[in-house]
C-alpha cells in the first residue's frame, strides 16, 4: 500500500482498510478513523465555533460526481497539483472498488448529442437534501443509537448498514471528545483574551455532555451544528428550516448571548458558502410559524448583506404584516434577500407529488431554489433542464438543430406545410415532450450511477426513512424522492408562438415558408419580420391576454407532462423555472426564432418573466402576465425576478407599493418573488469600473452573486432586465 | 365617447395613494413656462423625436407619407410637413420617433385600467386622470370616472382648476380625489407664468372645499418664477385661510426632465431653470406659517 502523506490520509485509509463490501460501512470506517486521527480540528475562540476541515475527503463518496469520474480526476489533478496526491489516491484506490468510471460513457449517443448542442442536460449533479444537521444537538447521539438498534430489530438482515450507522455515531462522539479536550488544552495554555476564554469555557462545558446528550442552549447548539456541518464534507447541504428547529434552544439562552451567537454563526455560514436557509411559513392548518428568531435572522441578513446563505422566507395567508415589513427592510438593504416563497402555491404543488400536507408544509429550499422537504427527502439538484424555445426552433426546421446541423428533434414535417396554428403548436409540443424525455432519461441514468457509488452514513442518519429502511440517502432511503426538470426560455417560446399565431395565421402578414426561411437566414433579407414581431401585444410580460394565454398553455403542459415521469429515487419529476446563471449561455444554443431572437444571441427570458427589455408596461403588467401560469403545478421553484430601482426603496410610497405588489401576487397564488435592488447607472458603472463595485450583489435567478463576477453576457442580461 | 390621450401609465406611485394607473390626456388650456410634460399641451397628435438616439439608419424615410424626413447623419424632421401619422414610430428599431396623442374609447381605456384592480385593492390605489387638463375634455372624463366607479375603482384627478363648476361638482359627487394645482396667487404673475389668470382656479378650489371634496393641493415651485418671498407669503396666507379644507399640501420642486421633451418636440428651449430640489427645505420653511400639513414630493 502506498504511503499516505496528505490530509486525506485517515479517511482514505479507513475507507480502503475496511474490507466490507458494504459501501456504507466503508464510508463510516473512513469517518471514524478520520475523527480519531485528523489534525484539522480547530476551535475558533472569536466566533465560539468548532470545525474541522475535510477538503476533498468525503466528497469522493458523497457529493460531487466529479470524484467518481476518473477522467475528471485526471483533469483536476493536472489543474491542482497540490491536490494531485489526494485525487490519484481516489482514482487508484477507491474507484476500482466503486467499479465505476467515466459518467458520460453511460449516456447514449443521442443523449450526448443533445447535451453537446447545449439546449438540455440531465443528471450532472448528484443532488441536494436538507439533512437535519441540528438533530445531534437537539437529540444527542444516545438517542440515535437507540433508534438504530430499534430499527435493526424491526428490519433484520441489514447488519452492515446498521453497523455503519453505529460506527458513524462513534465518529461523532470521538470528535466531540477531541474538541472538548482541545478546548481544555487551550484554556490550560492561557493565551486567550477574556472574551475568548469565556467562549472556550462554554465550548468545553458543552462537550461535557454533548454530543451524547442534547445541548442545553443556543450557544451549545451552534457549536454542535458547526461541528456536524463540517463533518458532512467539503460542500455540506443547506441548513433548512433554521428558525423552527433552533427556536427552543434560542429561548433557553440568556438574552445577551443570543444575538452574538447568531451573528458568529452567520459569519461561519458565509465563510463556508452555505446554500440556503429558510424561515417563516405556515403549518398544515395555515397557522403562522414565525417567531422571534425569524425577525433576528432578517435583521442579521440586512446587517451583513452577504450573498450567502441564500435566505428564503415563506409567506402565506396568515403572514403577519410586521414580518412582511421586516422582510421588506432586509430586501431594501440591498442584498436581494430574502427571496419570498408562497406556501399557497408550493404546498399544493408538492401535494401533487403525493406528499401529505403535514410534510408539504415542511418544505425548504436547498441549493438555490430546489424545493425539498426538511429532513425527509432527497432530490436531484437540478436533475435536468430543457430549453423550451428549442422546441419551437425544431418545429421550424423539421427537427434539425441549428447549432450542430444534426437532426436531433422529431420529424414533424416541412414547416411550410403547417396549415393552421394548431397544427404547428402540436408539432412544438411533440418536440418539447421529446426533449423532456431525453433530459429525464439522462437524469435517471446518472442518478442510478450515483446511487450505486456514493454512500454517506452521516446524511442517512439525518434524513427520515433511511435508517428505518436500511438504505442510503441516495438509494431511495428518504421518505420522498421527487425530482426536478426545469424550463428555460419560456417567454422566448411564447413570443415566437404568438408571432406564428397572430402574424402568420391571423393577420397573414407572411407565410410559414417565409418565416422558416427568415429564421434559417437569421433574418438577413427579412428585416420586416423581426420588426413586425416587436409589438408589445406579442411579447410576454406586458399583460397581453393573447400572448400570456399561449405561454400558459405551453408551460402548464410542460409542468403537467413531468408529473407523469418517475425518478429513480421513488418519486416523480416536477417542473419549475430557475435560470441560475445560464440564461445567457442558452441563447448561444438557439437559432433565430420568430420573435426576432437572432441566431446564438445571448439574451434569453429572465426566469418566468419577460425577455429582457421587452416588458414595457411596468411591474404590475409583468406580474399579471406571470400569474397566467398555474403556479400550483411546478414543484421545484417557479422563479420570478423583478428588478427595482434603488430609488423605489428610498421612499415610503415605494415601501407601500412593494408590499402591495407582493401581497397581490401572493394572494393570487404566485409562487415566488425575488427582487434585485439596484440602479442601472450603478450597473453600467460597475461594468466600466468593477474595482469600485465589488460589493454590488444582484440576484441571478436562483442565487445572489457579485455583479463583477458575472460574465459580460450575463451582466448585460441583468442590465437589460427592465429596471422599473 | 372618446378621449384624446397620450399615455396610459401603470404602476404610478406619486399621483395619489397606492399603486395607480395614470391616464394622461392631451391638450391643456394653460401654457406654463416650466411644463414638465410639454407633449401634453397641444391637443393635436405630434411627433416626439429624440434625436440623440438616432443612428441615421433611414428605415423610417420610405414610410413617411408627408415626405417630412431627410437624413443628415441623423434624421432631420420638417415639422411644417409632418402630419403625425405615426408610421415612422412603428419603423424605428430604437424608439427614436414616438407619436404622442391618439383617440381612445373610454371603454378601451377602462379595460387597460381594470387589469390592475388586484393591485389597487392591496395598495389602496386606483386610476388617476392627468394631463394635459382633464377639465378640457369634461364629458369624456366624467364618463370614464363613472365607468371606473362602477367597477369599484377609486379615482383621482389632477387638475389646474380651470374647468366649469358643473364639471367639478359632478366629479366630486363621484367621489373623485382632486390633486389640485396651485401655481401662484398674484394675478399678474400667474397670467405671465401660465397664460391664464388665477381667479377662476381659486373659485373652483373654494367651491370644492365648500362641498367637502377630498383635495390635495399641489404646488409646482419653480425657481425664479413663483418662489419669491412675496409669492411664498401669499401662498402661505392662502393655505392658512383654507386650512382644514384639504388633506395636505405638496411642494413639487421643479426638475428639468421636460427640457429634453421640448427639444424632441422641436420647440423653443427656455433659459435654464435651476433644479428645485435644492430649495425644497427653504420653501417648506417659508410655507410652514400656513399651519397646513406639508409634504415635498419625491421623499
Amino acid at each position: 500500500m502506498r504511503a499516505f502523506k496528505t490530509k486525506l490520509e485517515p479517511f482514505g485509509r479507513g475507507w480502503v482498510n475496511c474490507e466490507s463490501s458494504d459501501r456504507e460501512l466503508r464510508a463510516a470506517s473512513g469517518y471514524l478513523l478520520w475523527a480519531r486521527e485528523t489534525e484539522n480540528l480547530k476551535i475558533d475562540p472569536d466566533l465560539g465555533l468548532c470545525y474541522a476541515y475535510m477538503d476533498g475527503a468525503v466528497g469522493c463518496t458523497n457529493y460531487a460526481p466529479v470524484y467518481c469520474d476518473s477522467g475528471e480526476l485526471d483533469r483536476l489533478a493536472a489543474a491542482h497539483p497540490e491536490d494531485a496526491d489526494d485525487l490519484m489516491f481516489i482514482k487508484e484506490q477507491m474507484l476500482p472498488v466503486l467499479k465505476h468510471q467515466h459518467i458520460p460513457d453511460y449516456f447514449t449517443e443521442e443523449q450526448r448529442l443533445h447535451a453537446a448542442d447545449g439546449h438540455l442536460w440531465g443528471g450532472t449533479w448528484t443532488g441536494h437534501s436538507n439533512p437535519k444537521y441540528a438533530d445531534f444537538a437537539l437529540l444527542g447521539t444516545d438517542f440515535f443509537r437507540k433508534k438504530v438498534e430499534a430499527c435493526r430489530l424491526s428490519n433484520p438482515g441489514h447488519d452492515p448498514f446498521y453497523d455503519a450507522m453505529m460506527t458513524t455515531l462513534d465518529a461523532v462522539d470521538v470528535l466531540g471528545a477531541r474538541f472538548g479536550e482541545l478546548a481544555r488544552d487551550m484554556l490550560a495554555r492561557g493565551e486567550l483574551t477574556d472574551a475568548q476564554r469565556e467562549r472556550t469555557q462554554r465550548i468545553a462545558r458543552a462537550f461535557d455532555h454533548a454530543p451524547q446528550k442534547p445541548c442545553r442552549d443556543f450557544f451549545e447548539g451552534v457549536v454542535l451544528f458547526s461541528m456536524i456541518f463540517t463533518l458532512d464534507g467539503p460542500s455540506p447541504d443547506s441548513p433548512g428550516y433554521f428558525d423552527q428547529y433552533m427556536i427552543d434552544l434560542w429561548r433557553l439562552t440568556e438574552p445577551a448571548l443570543r444575538r452574538e451567537t447568531l451573528e458568529n454563526l452567520w459569519q461561519f455560514f458565509h465563510s463556508r458558502r452555505i446554500w440556503n436557509l429558510c424561515i417563516g411559513g405556515s403549518d398544515e392548518h395555515w397557522n403562522d410559524r414565525s417567531n422571534e428568531l425569524t425577525y433576528e435572522i432578517l435583521d442579521v441578513t440586512a446587517k451583513y448583506a452577504y450573498n450567502t446563505p441564500n435566505l428564503t422566507m415563506r409567506v402565506h395567508r396568515n403572514t403577519p404584516e410586521t414580518l412582511m415589513r421586516a422582510a421588506y427592510r432586509t430586501i431594501a438593504a440591498g442584498c436581494g434577500l430574502p427571496a419570498l416563497y408562497n406556501d399557497e402555491a408550493v404546498c399544493p404543488a408538492l401535494e401533487r407529488l403525493g406528499i401529505p400536507p403535514c410534510d408539504s408544509h415542511l418544505y425548504v429550499m436547498n441549493g438555490c431554489n430546489q424545493i425539498d422537504i426538511m429532513g425527509k427527502s432527497h432530490m436531484g439538484l437540478e436533475d435536468g433542464e430543457v430549453l423550451l424555445a428549442k422546441a419551437v426552433e425544431l418545429a421550424l426546421t423539421n427537427g434539425v438543430s441549428v447549432k450542430s446541423g444534426r437532426r436531433l428533434g422529431l420529424e414533424t414535417g416541412d414547416p411550410a406545410d403547417f396549415e393552421s396554428y394548431d397544427a404547428f403548436y402540436a408539432a412544438v409540443l411533440r418536440q418539447l415532450d421529446h426533449l423532456t424525455d431525453i433530459a429525464a432519461s439522462m437524469a435517471n441514468t446518472a442518478q442510478k450511477i450515483y446511487r450505486e457509488t456514493g454512500a454517506n452514513p452521516l446524511r442517512s442518519l439525518l434524513i427520515d426513512g433511511c435508517v428505518e429502511k436500511a438504505r442510503d440517502y441516495k438509494d431511495g432511503g428518504p421518505l420522498y424522492g421527487h425530482g426536478q426538470i426545469l424550463a428555460e426560455g419560456i417567454a422566448d417560446a411564447a413570443n415566437s408562438l404568438a408571432v406564428v399565431k397572430k402574424l402568420v395565421f391571423g393577420e397573414k402578414r407572411f407565410t410559414m415558408r417565409e418565416l422558416s426561411e427568415a429564421c434559417a437566414a437569421d433574418f438577413e433579407g427579412f428585416e420586416a419580420i423581426p420588426r413586425a414581431a416587436a409589438r408589445a401585444d406579442l411579447r410576454f410580460g406586458n399583460d397581453s391576454e393573447f400572448v400570456d394565454g399561449i405561454a400558459k398553455e405551453l408551460v402548464d403542459h410542460f409542468n403537467r407532462y413531468l408529473l407523469g415521469i418517475q425518478t429513480v429515487r421513488g418519486g416523480w419529476y416536477g417542473g419549475g423555472c430557475s435560470p441560475f446563471n445560464r440564461a445567457a449561455h442558452y441563447g448561444h444554443a438557439l437559432g433565430a426564432l420568430p420573435d426576432g431572437h437572432r441566431k446564438f444571441a445571448p439574451l434569453i427570458a429572465d426566469s418566468i418573466g419577460a425577455v429582457p427589455g421587452t416588458d414595457v408596461n411596468g411591474p404590475t403588467a409583468l406580474l399579471n402576465s406571470c400569474l397566467s401560469f398555474d403556479h400550483t403545478l411546478p414543484t421545484s421553484g417557479f422563479i420570478l425576478n423583478v428588478k427595482f430601482d434603488r430609488d423605489l426603496f428610498r421612499t415610503k410610497a415605494g415601501e407601500e407599493a412593494f408590499l402591495a405588489l407582493a401581497k397581490s401576487y401572493f394572494e393570487r397564488r404566485g409562487q415566488q418573488l425575488s427582487v434585485t435592488v439596484v440602479s442601472e447607472e450603478e450597473l453600467r458603472d460597475a461594468q466600466a469600473h468593477p474595482e469600485a463595485h465589488r460589493d454590488l450583489i444582484v440576484r441571478v435567478g436562483g442565487y445572489s452573486d457579485y455583479f463583477v463576477n458575472l460574465s459580460r453576457d450575463l451582466q448585460d442580461n441583468v442590465i437589460a432586465r427592465t429596471s422599473y | 365617447m372618446t378621449l384624446r390621450i397620450f399615455n396610459i401609465q401603470k404602476f404610478c406611485l406619486h399621483d395619489g395613494p397606492g399603486i395607480r394607473t395614470t391616464v394622461f390626456l392631451k391638450g391643456c388650456p394653460l401654457g406654463c413656462l416650466w411644463c414638465h410634460n410639454p407633449e401634453s399641451q397641444n391637443p393635436e397628435p405630434e411627433l416626439l423625436f429624440v434625436g440623440d438616439k438616432c443612428t441615421g439608419c433611414g428605415l423610417c424615410l420610405g414610410l413617411c407619407g408627408a415626405r417630412s424626413m431627410g437624413i443628415d447623419r441623423t434624421l432631420r424632421l420638417d415639422r411644417t410637413k409632418c402630419v403625425a401619422c405615426g408610421r415612422c414610430e412603428a419603423a424605428c428599431p430604437r424608439s427614436v420617433n414616438a407619436l404622442r396623442g391618439y383617440d381612445a374609447e373610454t371603454d378601451e381605456i377602462l379595460c387597460a385600467v381594470a387589469r390592475d384592480i388586484p393591485f389597487y385593492e392591496t395598495s389602496g390605489g386606483g386610476m388617476t386622470v392627468s394631463g394635459g387638463e382633464p377639465a378640457a375634455q369634461p364629458a369624456g372624463v366624467l364618463e370614464l370616472i363613472e365607468k371606473a366607479r362602477e367597477r369599484g375603482i377609486s379615482c383621482a384627478m389632477e387638475t389646474a382648476g380651470v374647468g366649469s363648476a358643473d364639471f367639478y361638482r359632478r366629479a366630486a359627487e363621484l367621489g373623485c380625489l382632486f390633486l389640485f394645482d396651485l401655481k401662484g396667487i398674484d394675478p399678474e404673475k400667474h397670467l405671465r407664468n401660465t397664460g391664464v389668470g388665477p381667479e377662476k382656479i381659486h373659485s373652483s378650489l373654494d367651491m370644492l372645499i365648500s362641498r367637502g371634496a377630498d383635495i390635495v393641493i399641489r404646488m409646482p415651485l419653480v425657481p425664479g418664477y413663483n418662489d419669491s418671498k412675496e409669492d411664498l407669503r401669499l401662498m402661505a396666507d392662502f393655505l392658512r385661510e383654507r386650512r382644514g379644507g384639504f388633506l395636505y399640501a405638496e411642494i413639487m420642486p421643479y426638475h428639468s426632465l421636460g427640457v429634453e421633451k421640448l427639444r424632441g418636440l422641436g420647440r423653443e428651449i427656455p433659459a435654464p431653470i435651476p433644479d428645485g430640489r435644492a430649495f425644497a427645505d427653504r420653501w417648506r420653511g417659508a410655507l410652514a406659517s400656513s399651519g397646513a400639513q406639508l409634504r415635498v414630493s419625491g421623499t
